[in-house]
């Protein structure tokens, strides 16, 4: 039994007390209410209460709940909440017929029972997680969107895996997920993705999605790409998952189940690399991703725009005062996107300015004349976490849509034009690290 | 035994009602606020608040009546982000007491233990929302 389930069992279980659920709902609605951790209680109006017949309707009701939707919901005992005001209960939470209107018209004793979820957004933004010590993790963040940040995850796990590597990738876009398809021809998109062990977890039932989740790219040749994607081909209801993917859970805040997922994940694959594409912008997801998942790098996607270097200002910023620097600061690579073939030197020395000025503001160190100890580098040290790696802009290269069949074709030497400082800039990270594996 | 605050709210609910249903306002007036004292810590105990081995809570500041507990709950529920509890107005069971129990029963009247028993409803319908939600079982 899970999530995705839930609305289909309730509707067998309702049907055979149909004319039972008219008379209790004549005045007032009947709520499943499916709660943050994604368990059904079933609040009844209260003048079914006093109603004998209708109480043990209630009572075999509840114990059908709780035998048929077990680990989504309570002991019988604890399955029933009576209200006298039913629609004061919904407190602005979304709530759907339970029926759909284009669907079970026939069954019209059901139309006044509604589901209801309760959704929530929380996240921390100032735990980081030592980096993992097996394969290592790497993040593609952007404050922005459209830098070409997935297709250059998407690049960088086809080169490995060309190389004979094997590559995991994660899509933790979940709220605009899209790299997925540009690593796996829709048929073989996976039945479940992310979202669905994070809901699933909730109730301790991640296992009975983990082993259908990961997608097999034919892309590889000599390596493999597993893709696990964010949803997957079983993807009713996705916002009301979604909304609950952010819960914690026995004091685990969902950024560290997140990691006990692809600890687990990892742990099955045995990958030697970990591409992990991340939602742009400053966000749950995105703080998870930097922060919370035991990354060896994080590569921060960026184009030469004020709107993109006030992101990262913020960024930083909340990162200075909320977070030790030193455990995030040597993680962080800029990644110059979008470099346009003209004028190439130009933009580029322009970026190095923005990007120096920004580091120097928020993590390097204050050095004092003379002073050698401290964390700082020069304009245009090559090590210096602000002096990017450079992705150049090209057409064919920019939609995700078609990122699919322009790799099945992919012209190595085209491919390492465009993204061959990012591939350079990882290889150490597998010799150091993959070799275990290889 | 071992504390269960969620438990012990309930069952002080339902004797306070029983009793308010029956006129017998110094005993409901008692129960009224030792339910939404034992509701108000299990919020308490959600948002954070330690508990020792025998379920009570860790800091002596928290072992307190309800009369004297609104601002305890308010600084927990303020650090609390993972659900927007209400913020409760201070001045809740101001007239309270626990020593109550020793007063004369004339001193009880409809009045008063309908104020104790709509401040003890804020709390009861904390809680409720708590268990809607599946913060609480």
């Amino acid at each position: 039994m899970i999530f995705d389930e839930i609305r289909q069992v309730m509707i067998g279980i309702l049907r055979p007390y149909a004319d039972s659920v008219q008379k209790m709902t004549a005045s007032q609605k009947l709520l499943v209410n499916c709660d943050l951790m994604g368990r059904v209680r079933l609040i009844v109006p209260s003048r079914a209460k006093n109603d004998t017949e209708l109480e043990k309707i209630v009572e075999i009701i509840a114990q059908k709940i709780s035998e048929q939707l077990k680990p989504h919901t309570f002991d019988a005992d604890r399955v029933i909440l009576y209200e006298d005001d039913t629609d004061a209960v919904i407190n602005d939470a979304p709530t759907s017929k339970l029926l759909s209107d284009d669907l079970d018209t026939h069954y019209d004793a059901l139309k006044n029972v509604w589901l209801v979820d309760r959704l929530i957004v929380g996240g921390n933004w100032a735990k980081i997680t030592d980096e993992t010590s097996s394969s290592p993790r790497i993040v593609f963040f952007s404050i922005k969107g459209g830098v070409g940040r997935s297709s250059s995850l998407a690049a960088t796990a086809y080169h490995f895996a060309q190389l004979g590597k094997k590559v995991m990738v994660l899509d933790l876009d979940l709220e605009s997920p899209g790299l997925s398809s540009a690593l796996l021809p829709e048929e073989r998109r996976p039945e479940f993705g992310i979202t669905d062990w994070l809901v699933e977890d909730l109730v301790d039932n991640g296992n009975e999605v983990l082993d259908e989740m990961v997608g097999y790219s034919t892309l590889s040749r000599d390596g493999d790409i597993w893709v696990i994607p964010a949803y997957g081909r079983k993807n009713e209801r996705y916002v009301a998952k979604l909304g609950r993917v952010w819960m914690p859970k026995d004091e685990q805040a969902w950024s560290e189940r997140l990691r006990r997922l692809i600890d687990q994940l990892e742990d099955r694959l045995k990958p030697d690399l970990i591409l992990i594409d991340s939602r742009a912008g400053i966000d749950e997801v995105a703080s998870a991703c930097v922060t919370s998942l035991g990354a060896n790098l994080v590569l921060l996607f960026a184009s030469d725009s004020a709107q993109t270097w006030n992101g990262y200002k913020l960024l930083f910023s909340f990162w200075r005062d909320a977070i030790d620097v030193a455990k995030i600061r040597e993680k962080l690579q800029m990644v110059a996107a979008l470099v346009p073939v003209n004028n190439r030197d130009q933009y580029y020395s322009s970026f190095i300015d923005q990007s120096s000025a920004l580091f120097t503001e928020f993590f390097y160190d204050q050095m004092d004349a003379g002073e050698i100890d401290g964390w700082n580098f020069d304009l245009n040290s090559a090590d210096a976490p602000h002096y990017p790696a450079k992705i150049l802009w090209h057409q064919g290269w920019s939609s995700l849509s078609s990122l699919h069949e322009k790799l099945v074709d992919a012209d190595d030497s085209e491919l390492k034009l465009i993204f061959g400082q990012i591939f350079e800039f990882l290889s150490p990270y597998l010799d150091e690290k993959g070799q275990q594996h290889v | 035994m071992n504390a269960d605050f969620k438990d012990a709210h309930e069952r002080h609910w339902e004797d306070a009602e029983h009793l308010h249903e029956k006129e017998l306002l110094a005993n409901a007036d008692y129960l009224y606020g030792l339910s939404a004292e034992c509701g108000l810590k299990a919020i308490m105990q959600k948002c954070g608040m330690k508990l020792d081995g025998k379920g009570s809570p860790e800091n002596k500041e928290d072992r307190k009546h309800i009369n004297e507990l609104i601002p305890r709950y308010n600084g927990y529920r303020d650090k609390f982000t993972t659900f927007d509890f209400e913020q409760l107005p201070p001045n809740l069971f101001k007239d309270w007491h626990v020593d109550h129990r020793y007063a004369n029963r004339s001193n009880f009247t409809a009045q008063t233990v309908q104020t104790t028993y709509g401040d003890a409803f804020k709390i009861y319908e904390l809680v409720r929302r708590a268990i809607i939600n599946g913060l609480m079982k």
